[in-house]
């Protein structure tokens, strides 16, 4: 029955420029699989724990690319996802707005796409483009 | 340039040139010059701002990653958010702005610009710049240096080997990526794991640019940890430490690197070279104050941050000129820059308006660095009042603490924690320990940071 393991992780918490250094107890079932979160310690506020839940069953970032733009004053615009999607989809992601081309005027904050790879996040233009 | 100048002077070409008069000229419109003229204009002051790029935004605009606002804005935005916030907040002003414009020189001297050092209360500052619309002079009681910093070159750190096409600094790369839309090649090594170097390693990966490796001279990485973390760890990309690029291989275009393993004293260890093949090679390796307006407005540079020596409002040894941002010394984080900026800027409308206090100055302290504080900013002290220190360590510590002395008193001791080089330090220096300095009769300042050894 218990062929699960306990191992202690040990990375930085990235929610704050204090970027706790964080130890995180974990126990893993025989596949890898995390079945718990032991222990979280290190971090000096609450975020760090929530992070290091996070980090270890769906680590979420912001992913930042840029998008070609028709009749700007500049060649691409910066994109951003408007909330953290799963890191895993990223190189999904990358492929799928490589394709894409908006028109100027753009400002900031104009949703280039809509509900990206069903994750209920938008792309959103990071920067006004005349 | 400044030769260059004379010489139109002596040929009467000034006459024919076009005059703006401001209170506060600032030069640069990136984060540093945009808080800068923004505080300006609030306090009251008529303001400019010269920019040689076309847009505001200064390298924001090609930091498309996240990780800026957090402190300043609460929320973490990318680069270009982090620019267009403070865009808008300069376009709702009436604070001019000189597009495409680069700055030829800053002349201090009233009437004679031969002497220099004649500028007291009543004198003004003239920036002369080649605009799109041809040659302008603006005057200003006020300078504000705001123009940023410059990437350390393959030259500045000389690696032996060939000079094939496809050698970069990584901003370069950043820029010709997020801003140009060119690749600059398939197969990449990165020297450096300072930020940008860290940045390029995903967003390299993200574009289909195979990265290598990220290659370390120190036995620890240079950038934040959150970069180390995001930008390495998150898509494999192995960080080599105490490794270094010893050759640059191809003739045309670059086909390899040999990279060696260094010894303590960073010196390459016989034996260990190794040759990656890669078309392109990224230079991360410092960031350097671009001062070259200031020194020839005479403006003295602090050999360690390669910035002006400021006082504790920020004004250089020039009357009437001050620093901020990256030209004044190398920050991690731009939300530090537009903190340092805005009081540069108030600071500078105070000095044009005739506000501020301390025009005579209460006292004249120099503060130095020691221990294993690599500078210590401002340079001086002229005023009795609670006063932000910056400074940077040489090398990380688990354990040392920030010491204060003066006339070889120790004045403060701060509480033992771990210090980092990548992480630009501040420490609020009350007026009760400048004035103790002071009752000691010193004239010098010195903030240690001393390593502890452990119990």
């Amino acid at each position: 029955m218990s062929t699960n393991v306990t191992e202690t992780l040990q990375f930085n918490c990235t929610t704050c420029p204090s970027e706790c250094l964080l130890t995180v107890e974990v126990e893993r079932d025989a596949n890898g699989a995390v079945v718990e979160v032991r222990s979280v310690t290190g971090n000096n506020c609450p975020r760090g724990d929530k992070f290091a839940h996070q980090e270890l069953t769906c680590p979420m970032r912001v992913l930042t690319t840029t998008v070609a733009v028709s009749g700007g004053d500049e060649a691409l615009l910066p994109v951003r996802t408007a909330e953290a999607i799963p890191l895993e989809l990223h190189a999904q992601a990358m492929a799928l707005i490589r394709g894409l081309v908006v028109n100027a005027p753009i400002r900031m904050g104009d949703v280039v796409l809509k509900d990206l790879l069903n994750t209920n996040i938008n792309l959103i233009a990071s920067m006004d483009i005349e | 340039m400044a030769g260059f100048k004379s010489s139109a002077i002596d040929c009467g070409v000034v006459e024919a040139v076009q005059t703006q008069a401001f209170d506060v000229v600032v030069i640069g419109g990136g984060p540093a010059g945009m808080a800068a003229a923004l505080a300006a204009h609030n306090a009251g002051a008529h303001v400019a701002i010269v920019e040689r790029e076309q847009h505001l935004g200064g390298i924001l605009r090609q930091c498309i990653h996240p990780g800026f606002g957090l402190s300043h804005f609460k929320q973490e935005l990318t680069g270009p958010e982090y620019a267009q916030r403070f865009i808008d907040q300069v376009r709702a002003t009436d604070i001019a702005l000189f597009l495409g414009s680069m700055v030829l020189g800053i002349d201090s001297a009233e009437g004679d610009p031969g002497t220099g050092k004649t500028a007291g209360a009543t004198a003004v500052h003239t920036v002369t710049l080649m605009s799109p619309a041809g040659m302008l002079q603006l005057t200003g009681r006020a300078v504000v240096l705001a123009m940023g910093c410059r990437e350390r070159t393959r030259s500045e750190i000389k690696i032996p080997g060939s000079r094939p096409a496809g050698v970069f600094t990584a901003g370069l790369a950043q820029r010709y990526i997020n801003i140009e839309n060119l690749k600059p090649g398939s197969r990449a090594v990165i020297l450096g794991s300072g930020d940008i170097g860290l940045i390029m390693a995903r967003r390299c990966t993200l574009e289909g640019i195979s990265v290598e490796g990220v290659y370390e001279l120190m036995p620890y990485a240079n950038g934040l940890r959150r970069n180390v973390k995001n930008c390495l760890d998150d898509f494999g990309v192995p960080l080599h430490l105490s490794t270094t690029v010893t050759r640059v291989i191809g003739h045309d275009r670059l086909e390899a690197v040999e990279v060696s393993q260094v010894d303590e004293r960073l010196a390459p260890i016989p034996g260990t070279e190794r040759i990656i093949p890669c078309d392109t090679l990224l230079l991360s390796v410092g960031l350097i104050p671009e001062n070259e307006l200031s020194v020839a407005a005479g403006v003295e540079l602090d050999p360690r941050t390669r910035g002006a020596v400021v006082d504790q409002s920020l004004q250089t040894g020039v009357p009437g000129i001050f620093a901020c941002g990256n030209v004044l010394h190398v920050h991690d984080l731009a939300d530090n820059v537009t903190t340092e900026s805005e009081r540069a800027g108030a600071a500078a409308a105070a000095y044009a308006l005739g506000t501020g206090a301390g025009a005579v100055p209460d006292c004249e302290l120099t503060v130095s660095p020691a221990g294993i504080a690599g500078y210590a900013l401002p340079g001086r002290i002229t005023a009795v009042a609670l006063t932000k220190l910056n400074f940077r360590v040489r090398r990380p510590v688990d354990a040392a603490r920030v010491r204060i002395l003066a006339g070889g008193v120790e004045l403060f001791a701060g509480k033992v924690r771990p210090f980092k080089p990548s992480v630009m330090e501040s420490f609020p220096l009350p007026a009760k320990v400048i004035k103790q300095a002071l009752d000691l009769g010193a004239s010098k300042i010195v903030l240690s940071v001393d390593p502890i050894e452990e119990a």
